[in-house]
């Protein structure tokens, strides 16, 4: 009687950790099936349309850590090799067209030779294009802006690289700028310089600067992109006080997000380094963040809307990313350390037209 | 029969406890209310640091993983990337574009041709070989690049255990309330391969690696001018605090003397006394060089204002917005005051102990240096 009792019992504690043992084995098994997904992760929302890694020929086949590019005529893509101190041109279709600029050095330091030649680069780290075609390089060592015609003929550089601008910039010695983002729109050109925004004309000529040293609201430190939408208004990845900042045409601050380092606070940060801006079809702003991998779009009154992508080397991937542009509804982003560039598609832009 | 039931029961009840375990200290990478300063929250001084980019990270893990192989990634991940992503990140940055140059900047300004190697240089990622390591000239370490020298080796990105700031490297912004600031480059107190903590960017420090340097006088690795360690008193040789260097933001003096407002005694002087380094003050003549008299690009420290006791003033004008970014080789002329600022412009400063255009990162070449110290009578 009582070893009946107690097979009932044991029978019963089996089953109930049966059971158990099994609903583990079927949540676990849920979990592993499951794409895990961290509310404060990064959303995946990109797909690559298109992915080069260089030309394929000639003594550079690859890039070496591409800091720019930018859509241009026809939907060509021209890419700032920076390593390899070239622009390298592809067809809309991803198909490579040609290169062009060489290493040549303007500003030498005392003791060493100038070695510079229209057309030769210096560290290009970004580039832009104009309505004509125009291809504007950000020349960062030669202090100064290079502007090509769509097939890559030097046409004219500006500003002097030996001469202050403005009240003054942070090119070597004191002249031109050393410049780490340019964007075109109009007749408008704008360049970032270590503190500061300087805008000029499409032939050069000096417009305005604004920005200096520090974390206040019209304050820059080490910006490195830019900016316009069609109402003028100017936008700034202004890195080193992981911030994105808006000001108006005239360079008036009109508002920011992100806080420099010295006011962490406990929580998320919209940015750690922002490098690269452009806006988008709808007037919103994305922006690249090097070191977060992601993109960030923001509306123009400066609201986060949403972050796109994710950190790895797969097509759709980001690996540093430092630059973007905007061509309808592609994205072309310079994916620096994976030694490439990505034509990207955001399926919310497509779920929105 | 008890038995069987009590075994089955028994097992089962393992099976259950074994898929509901938990490691007891796992870190759990999905939890966003956690993040690194929960367990790592303070530096060798108890003091949290927060500068810049490169402390306070606050935001969780995802931050972290940007630059760190949390719990080493699963295969194929793109946080398991191999060494280079240390010094990939610091570049992210410190390629020119975000702060100082460190690689290149010597190619970029033509100070060595295009595609050319650096006659010095420390291979970040690529070796493991240190010269004057042993006393037979070189030895391998073990560095944090799965072998091979990192630039985490010397630097601390976090600011955690760092040496004790440069004070004559001040600089401060206009209508700027904070002091002056100075900066310890983020160098270890213990870089790879060091004993013992040192406060100071000294020959002890660069010891940690090149150790046979300090032991005066045998083998190859001939350590002139430490030619016999009993000819210093014991500890003295080659010591930080012999350097004749201002002793505060705020101040000219050193702690052998006035030097006025600069740091010259921390670079080897000229006799000559040339425009790139003045003439050997008494202030310096007594005292015991360190391996940064020798090796070392000429630090500018920046002038005091005419009437002020506060570092150099950035201003919005244009002299003010470079000069105290843009260091020159002559301590007392920066670039905005030279008659020809390209002149005094030193593309070096920032690249040592990085890359150097001479031999052995020596601050100069030929008979100059020698003649530093072996004056002509």
């Amino acid at each position: 009687m009582i070893r009946g009792r107690q097979q009932r019992i044991f029978a019963a504690l089996a089953a109930v950790l049966t059971a158990v043992l099994v609903g583990l084995l079927v949540v676990l098994f849920g979990l592993m099936q499951r794409q895990e997904v961290k509310p404060s992760e990064p959303q995946a929302g990109l797909r690559a349309e298109i992915v080069v890694s260089g030309p394929a020929e000639g003594d550079h086949p690859l890039f070496d850590r591409p800091l720019g590019a930018a859509f241009g005529k026809d939907g060509r893509v021209y890419v700032a090799d920076t390593g390899n101190n070239r622009i390298v041109v592809f067809g809309a279709d991803g198909t490579y067209l040609s290169s062009f600029g060489r290493f040549g050095v303007a500003k030498p330091a005392s003791g060493s030779t100038a070695t510079w030649t229209k057309g030769e680069l210096n560290a290009p780290v970004a580039v832009d294009t104009d309505t004509d075609g125009n291809v504007y390089v950000a020349d960062f060592y030669n202090d100064s802006i290079s502007v090509f015609d769509a097939e890559g003929e030097f046409l004219r550089r500006f500003p002097d690289p030996t001469k202050p601008v403005g009240k003054g910039s942070s090119g070597q010695g004191g002249g031109g700028i050393a410049v780490t983002d340019v964007a075109v729109l109009g007749d408008r050109v704008l360049a970032t310089d270590t503190y500061q925004v300087f805008e000029f004309t499409r032939d050069g000529r000096f417009v305005r600067q604004f920005g200096r040293p520090g974390t206040g609201p019209a304050d820059l430190d080490h910006p490195n992109g830019i900016a316009i939408d069609r109402s003028g208004r100017i936008y700034v990845a202004d890195s080193n006080n992981q911030r994105v900042a808006a000001f108006d045409a005239a360079g008036v601050p009109l508002w920011r997000l992100g806080v420099p380092a010295a006011d962490f606070t406990r929580g998320a940060r919209p940015f750690n380094v922002p490098r690269g801006v452009a806006i988008m079809p709808d007037g919103d702003v994305i922006v690249v963040d090097a070191l977060d991998h992601v993109l960030v779009r923001l509306s123009a009154d400066g609201k986060q809307v949403a972050r796109y992508g994710q950190r790895g080397v797969a097509p759709g991937e980001l690996n540093f990313p430092n630059s973007i542009d905007v061509d309808g509804d592609r994205l072309l982003v310079a994916d620096k350390e994976n030694n490439r560039v990505q034509v990207l598609r955001l399926e919310t832009i497509r779920n929105q037209q | 029969m008890a038995l069987r039931f009590g075994l089955v029961v028994s097992a089962l009840a393992l099976m259950v406890v074994g898929l509901t375990a938990v490691p007891a200290h796992a870190y759990d990478l999905q939890d966003p209310t956690r993040d690194c300063n929960d367990c790592h929250s303070s530096d060798e001084t108890g003091q949290q640091s927060r500068k810049g980019p490169h402390a306070g990270y606050t935001t969780g893990t995802q931050f972290c993983a940007s630059c760190h192989e949390v719990h080493s990634a699963p295969a194929g991940s793109g946080l398991l990337l191999p060494g280079p992503t240390a010094k990939a990140t610091c570049e992210t940055c410190h390629d020119g574009t975000g702060g100082s140059g460190v690689f290149g900047a010597l190619a970029a300004r033509g100070v060595i041709p295009e595609g050319a190697v650096p006659p010095a240089t420390h291979r970040m990622e690529v070796t493991n070989l240190v010269p004057g390591g042993s006393s037979e000239g070189t030895s391998t370490m073990w560095f944090s690049a799965e072998g091979l020298l990192s630039c985490l080796d010397c630097h601390s990105p976090h600011d955690a255990g760092t040496v004790e700031p440069f004070v004559g490297d001040r600089v401060r912004g206009e209508e700027d309330t904070r002091s002056p600031v100075s900066s310890s480059r983020l160098l270890r107190r213990m870089p790879t391969g060091a004993d013992v903590a040192v406060s100071d960017y000294g020959s002890q420090w660069c010891a940690s690696c090149h150790r046979a340097r300090m032991t005066g006088g045998s083998g190859p690795a001939a350590n002139h001018p430490v030619e016999d360690e009993s000819l210093w008193l014991p500890g003295e040789y080659f010591h930080y605090g012999n350097v004749a260097r201002v002793t505060g933001l705020d101040t000219t003096d050193t702690a052998h003397g006035a030097l006025g407002g600069s740091n010259f005694g921390y670079v080897m002087p000229d006799t000559n006394g040339s425009a790139e380094a003045p003439a050997r003050t008494e202030e310096q003549g007594p005292h015991m060089p360190i391996c940064q008299q020798c090796h070392e690009d000429a630090r500018n420290v920046g002038d005091f204002d005419d009437s002020a006791d506060q570092g150099k003033v950035l201003s919005s004008d244009a002299a003010g917005l470079h000069e105290g970014f843009r260091p020159s080789v002559n301590g007392s002329e920066t670039a905005a005051h030279a008659a020809d600022p390209q002149e005094y412009y030193n593309p070096r400063f920032g690249s040592f102990p990085h890359e150097s255009a001479n031999e052995y990162f020596l601050i100069e070449t030929d008979d100059d240096l020698c003649l530093n110290c072996h004056v002509k009578q």
